[in-house]
């Protein structure tokens, strides 16, 4: 066996194993969630009947459910003896009825609080167990997803005929990983060894890799599947000659043909599955998805037959404008990683349950549903957080936005624009984003700048009239994804109409550029509620923040999203002036007259740090 | 996406398109060549400004061309006509 047989050998049950840890991982993290909420209820209801006679106009069926759910209780009876003694305190209480409970009465209120009680500490038993079981179970799917990302990176460096490095110490622990696994067999681990040793020796001598597939065989096998791959493998060819294994790609097809599913795919997924997944991948997969009334859908994702890993949290990349994209070549393997089948099952499942309302093979539900789960979640919580998405809208809600890139700055944007949760801004306009939340993906990079330059050179009326159209509530044509004529048109422009207009924060804040890496590689929108105990916030919320708004703090006119500021603070938080003029500036457009009045606000020494509140 | 010349876009267009889009729509783009054909033969059938939509409502494009097609047959004539004056009226056909 080569080396990268026995590496891959090596691969393919790890996959097996992780994607059990992680579905028992959430299957747990379900099982917690649940718990809390209902942690929440019962501490929700003892505050509530501190005062026992409050037990009146209480709901207690809810608690009464969850005793019977825990077993705490056999059956609703105690609910019925509940209810006749609330009627009998709200004649006491309420109608001032000259009556008293007798004792029997006062021992049954007191019988069901303790089960109350005694509910509370089961579910924080529950709660301690499950986290412990949800940490040690962690561990082992880190540990997994350790060791596969460590192997995927080895065989491609194996793979590479252009990588002639030795392999090196760390390729060797992942090597001795092998080894020490007592399940291994003798014979595996010595032919290993050798192979590790002749690969290095290989590149020592100057040889080249020898392991390039003639892509004319390849052909061959899929023309014995009745299929002609001649050109799309010809388009790919460098792709092929390196990932191609005939047995592999035989194993797959003869398994597609049994099943009756090879031409439910299109030449390129096919190809991408051959080349990158195997016949477990496949076959697992196809077992999956037979059980759904949905199959179909999978067919038109070809990294749902090939083992993946669920998305990493990657960096967030902050759009900073009309960046020439590097050209990297396009790849099948590329396709063959996008997202996992377990991932794709994990988003349809999230937006049915938040109440998302679509069908999967509806004019943008594919694209939504292939975006990775974390951000399709940070999304939805965003969304939810700025009012777009309401317990009223869900149901209509067109899920293609979801998978829109920096929603929380664009929200942010439209906050300080006054278009979203507008502080005084006109009806028509006060809340623009709610009527048209599409403009979240259509509203372009230079439009916000033109957008900013506007409500900070012009009174409030002159800009909501300058930028509105004929029609009531709309921004002009101007403004929108078609024309913005010569001024930004071009990277150049766009760059230069920054310059011209605005003053960048690193320019006036020591050390913008390492908060702005901290918030940048964040996705959160949560905000740490132990900020609001810092003076600095203290201060905002006093001075600055808006009754009846909760998305603005307002600095002498200067309109700045309130939410920002906070989610910015609670990642940075070390409490210097530098940290809370960043966290307010990050992401908006100034000038330089606005930014002086930010700081004059907080008392900020433009360019140096000057610390009083 | 070379193919994309065979629906007069030139160089300076498809550099257009892909900086207005993210790398994930560079890939499907440039992948699932047949789908997307059929999907921009049958939006120059309709006179569509098909680089504006490449551009700004890449989802579009990663739809079955059947389902699409059959969805914008049903939208009404006059309606598809005004997309070109502003194509943001698309989300609210859809």
């Amino acid at each position: 066996m080569s080396l990268e047989e026995i590496l891959n050998d090596r691969l393919k049950p790890l996959y097996k194993k992780e994607k059990k840890t992680s579905k028992i991982l959430m299957s747990n993290n379900k099982k917690l969630k649940e718990v809390l909420d209902d942690i929440e209820l019962i501490s929700i209801f003892i505050e509530e009947v501190s005062v026992i006679d409050n037990i009146r106009s209480v709901d207690t069926n809810v608690i009464t459910d969850l005793l019977v759910k825990y077993k705490i209780v056999d059956d609703y009876s105690i609910e019925d003896d509940l209810n006749s003694i609330k009627v009998l305190l709200s004649g006491i209480y309420d109608k001032k009825l000259k009556m008293s409970l007798n004792q029997e009465q006062i021992d049954k209120l007191k019988e069901y609080i303790s089960y109350v009680y005694r509910l509370l500490d089961e579910l924080n038993e529950r709660k301690s167990r499950l986290e412990d079981s949800i940490s040690s179970i962690q561990d082992d799917d880190d540990m997994y997803i350790s060791e596969i990302t460590s192997l995927q990176e080895l065989i491609e460096k194996i793979k590479d005929k252009d990588n002639n490095e030795l392999l090196n110490q760390e390729d060797l622990d992942i090597i001795k990983e092998i080894i020490n696994d007592s399940s291994v067999l003798l014979e595996v681990k010595k032919e290993l060894l050798i192979r590790f040793i002749e690969y290095n020796n290989a590149r020592k001598n100057g040889e080249t890799k020898e392991n390039k597939t003639d892509i004319n065989e390849v052909i061959s096998v899929f023309n014995e599947f009745n299929i002609d791959m001649s050109s799309v493998i010809k388009k790919y060819k460098s792709e092929v000659e390196v990932y191609a294994n005939i047995s592999n790609i035989r194993q797959i097809l003869s398994f597609m043909m049994k099943t009756d599913i090879i031409n439910k795919f299109n030449n390129v997924d096919l190809l991408t599955i051959c080349l990158h997944g195997n016949y477990e991948s496949v076959s697992d997969t196809y077992d999956e998805i037979s059980k759904k009334d949905s199959s179909d859908f999978y067919y038109t994702i070809p990294s749902a037959w090939v083992n993946n890993l669920e998305s990493k949290k990657i960096k967030k990349k902050k759009y900073k404008g009309q960046e020439t994209k590097e050209k990297s070549s396009i790849s099948l393997k590329q396709l063959s990683s996008i997202i996992s089948r377990e991932e794709i099952d994990k988003n349809i499942n999230y937006l049915q349950n938040e109440g998302f309302v679509f069908d999967i093979y509806d004019i943008g539900s594919r694209k939504t549903i292939m975006t990775s789960h974390y951000k399709l979640k940070e999304n939805v919580n965003a969304l939810k957080q700025y009012g777009i998405i309401t317990e009223e809208n869900i149901s209509r809600f067109k899920i293609w936005l979801l998978s829109e890139n920096q929603i929380v700055e664009k929200l942010d944007r439209f906050i300080e624009l006054g278009l979203l949760s507008g502080h005084n801004s006109p009806v028509e306009f006060a809340n623009y984003l709610k009527r048209y939340p599409g403009q979240l993906h259509n509203m372009l990079y230079p439009t916000y700048m033109l957008l900013y330059n506007a409500k900070q050179t012009y009174s409030n009326e002159s800009y909501y009239t300058t930028i509105a159209s004929n029609k009531k509530g709309q921004l002009s044509g101007y403004l929108n994804s078609g024309v913005l004529g010569d001024i930004l048109s071009t990277p150049d422009s766009i760059l230069e109409y920054k310059k011209t207009n605005f003053i960048e924060p690193n320019t006036y804040i020591d050390n913008y550029d390492s908060y702005e890496e901290i918030i940048d590689s964040n996705y959160d929108v949560k905000i740490n509620k132990d900020i609001f105990n810092n003076p600095e916030i203290q201060n905002l919320e006093k001075n600055y923040s808006i009754e009846g708004n909760q998305f603005v703090y307002v600095f002498d006119g200067v309109v700045i999203s309130r939410l920002k500021v906070l989610r910015n603070y609670s990642l940075i938080n070390d409490g210097k002036i530098e940290s809370l003029m960043s966290s307010i500036v990050n992401g908006s457009f100034l000038t330089q007259e606005s930014v002086n009045k930010i700081a004059k606000c907080i008392n900020y020494s433009l360019g140096g740090a000057q610390w009083t509140i | 996406m070379d193919y994309l010349k065979e629906y007069h876009l030139n160089e300076d267009d498809i550099n257009e398109i892909k900086n207005s889009i993210d790398e994930r729509d560079i890939l499907e783009y440039s992948v699932h060549e047949e789908n997307i054909r059929k999907i921009l033969d049958y939006l120059t059938s309709k006179k569509l400004n098909i680089k504006e939509l490449l551009k700004n409502k890449s989802y579009l494009f990663y739809t079955d061309s059947s389902v699409l097609i059959n969805k914008f047959n049903s939208i009404e004539e006059d309606k598809l006509k005004e997309l070109n004056d502003n194509i943001d009226i698309l989300d609210e056909l859809l």
